[in-house]
């Protein structure tokens, strides 16, 4: 008993906690001290990880700030290069027709070096010449399009076949798209924060109002000006490379003129630095919001908005939902029991430890039938009872563990809570969200949104 | 604006003992995402065993945050030698705060740990 009291005591005091600027409580801990942390985590916007590591199965969930902006989400650079082929500005537009205005009379090494880029702009402009200024979107229309670059793209070269060509034709499918934001993107420009602003608002959410204000205005978002590497002369790259940045530095110029017009509006103190305003406008189209939530910890009494989806992971085979109610109950368990020597202090003889065990089955069998009920679920054998069996067999195995834990197992999660952790402190990258299980057993993980 | 037009200039300078120190890290979450870390400091409340809390630690101590705190009021057992790294045998009988605070703190000069092992408190309630 005298082992939980020092962090009660601690806690308790006012003040204790802030000066952290993130949390990892490892679990079980006392309900009191928990609720305590988890009020204070939500309040002083402080991340709180909550972790598990009991014999084969360990767990951790992620209880972030509950509006969670991430600028720089690292995407896959080639899913999210912006061209704007399809309504290049007029600059750009120049820039193409001067470079391939004579393409066909052109020596075999200038045609060979046209940059892919200015090709896939001059056949557009040919082919919505043709098909009465429309643009091929369809895929149909994107396989004629190919063919049409392909009959322009001289073989007899001395080079042999033309790399600028082959690069313009493999780029067809993926950057011929319309230039709307994701709806992830739009989650982010059409949230309340950024709606509703004020003098004390996070300088993320004035950038967004500004480019939400960008996009409405533009019907496109801010250009992140960066060019992939191609086939081309260096002097030509360079050109194109400038003309995108310089367009990308106008429309930062555009977005960072509206910030500063709402932050007089509002009446706010400390202008925001333009290179927030330029990160944000190059990321514009891979921004991301994750909204945290207050986990359940012990003695869940509600499922409310997390019930829908639990009980329709616990239809699926093999989810991993089931090992989390263990934990669940095993945690309701230890905190009115004592916390620490859940299946152990007894356990000398081989009946107190199955009794034990079999009270914490019960409680993740209640759990379950509790959790259907609520979500207004009916589960049919065998699937019932598969799922009732498998978080016995979870529940079992952790009091089993009598509350040891094995090394390699709190190596590997160790791991994946300080990579997430790393994630969420840097704001780069999209964190897990929210809850991450480990079953040794089965050698299987898994997030869930719980 | 007008330098946009110009090739960018070569990279010049030597890198700093930081940036050698961390290179690879930096290509992941450059340094921006370093200065965040630097700036963090991060409570660990132990329980039970404790030996994820310290894993996890670890791998944060490694890429150089600024500060840790380990809350936990256990002292070091037997138990503990074969399953946390961070205890040797010379531990038993002390905090595994302390003990653990001060392995980490090996592993990276440029972190500060601290350790709250409230052992008035936890003597009073004995």
């Amino acid at each position: 008993m005298g082992l939980s009291k020092p962090l009660e005591t601690f806690i308790s005091r006012s003040d204790a906690l802030t000066p952290y600027t993130f949390i990892l409580a490892v679990l079980p801990l006392p309900p009191d001290a928990l609720s305590v942390l988890s009020q204070h985590a939500s309040e002083a916007r402080v991340p709180i990880f909550y972790i598990h590591s009991i014999g084969f199965y360990a767990h951790f969930t992620a209880q972030i700030p509950d509006a969670f902006p991430i600028v720089d989400t690292h995407p896959d650079p080639t899913s999210t290069s912006d061209l704007r082929l399809l309504e290049p500005w007029p600059e750009l537009l120049k820039l193409a027709q001067d470079t391939s205005h004579n393409l066909e009379s052109m020596p075999d090494d200038d045609h060979g070096h046209i940059p892919y880029v200015i090709l896939l702009l001059h056949y557009l402009e040919k082919w919505k010449t043709a098909h009465g200024g429309a643009t091929p979107t369809a895929y149909k229309d994107k396989t004629a399009f190919r063919d049409l670059i392909r009959s322009g793209m001289r073989t007899s070269s001395s080079a042999g076949d033309e790399e600028n060509y082959e690069e313009a034709i493999s780029a067809v499918l993926k950057t011929l798209n319309p230039h709307t934001p994701s709806s992830s993107v739009k989650d982010v420009l059409t949230a309340p924060e950024s709606k509703n602003l004020t003098s004390r608002t996070p300088s993320f959410w004035v950038i967004a109002h500004a480019i939400n204000d960008f996009y409405v205005r533009n019907g496109v978002l801010p250009l992140s000006g960066s060019l992939p590497d191609m086939k081309a002369k260096s002097a030509d790259y360079i050109t194109l490379q400038n003309t995108y940045r310089l367009k990308a530095q106008q429309d930062v110029d555009a977005v960072e003129a509206d910030v500063r017009q709402l932050e007089q509006q509002l009446a706010r103190t400390h202008p925001i630095p333009r290179d927030e305003v330029a990160a944000f406008c190059k990321s514009a189209g891979s921004v991301k919001l994750v909204r945290g939530r207050t986990p359940q910890l012990a003695h869940p009494t509600t499922w409310g908005d997390r019930a829908a989806a639990m009980a329709t992971q616990l239809s699926m085979p093999d989810s991993l939902l089931t090992l989390y109610i263990a934990f669940l109950a095993y945690d309701t368990y230890a905190s009115t029991h004592d916390l620490f020597n859940v299946g152990l202090h007894r356990a000398n003889t081989r009946d107190s430890y199955e009794a034990e065990a079999e009270k914490v089955v019960g409680i993740a069998e209640s759990y379950i039938d509790h959790l259907l009920k609520e979500a207004g679920e009916h589960l049919d054998e065998p699937e019932y009872s598969d799922v009732k069996t498998a978080a016995g067999n979870c529940a079992r195995e952790l009091v089993r563990a009598g509350g040891a834990e094995l090394h390699n197992v709190s190596a590997v999660m160790g791991g994946v809570v300080a990579q997430e952790a790393i994630k969420t402190i840097t704001e780069q990258y999209v964190p897990v969200d929210n809850t991450c299980l480990f079953d040794g057993v089965g050698g299987g993980m898994g997030v869930l949104r719980l | 604006m007008a330098d946009i037009h110009s090739t960018p200039p070569p990279l010049q300078s030597q890198p700093t003992a930081k940036e050698r120190k961390y290179d690879r890290q930096l290509r992941l979450w450059a340094a921006s995402g370093q200065a965040a870390l630097e700036t963090a400091h991060i409570l660990l409340i132990n329980s039970g065993t404790g030996v994820v809390g310290v894993e996890a630690l670890k791998n944060l101590v490694l890429p150089g945050i600024g500060q840790f705190t380990i809350q936990e009021s256990a002292q070091v057992t037997e138990s503990d030698l074969g399953v946390n790294f961070f205890l040797v045998d010379e531990d038993l009988g002390k905090f595994r705060a302390e003990q653990a605070r001060e392995r980490l703190l090996e592993l990276n000069p440029d972190v500060q740990g601290h350790a709250i092992s409230e052992v008035c408190l936890r003597k009073l309630r004995l």
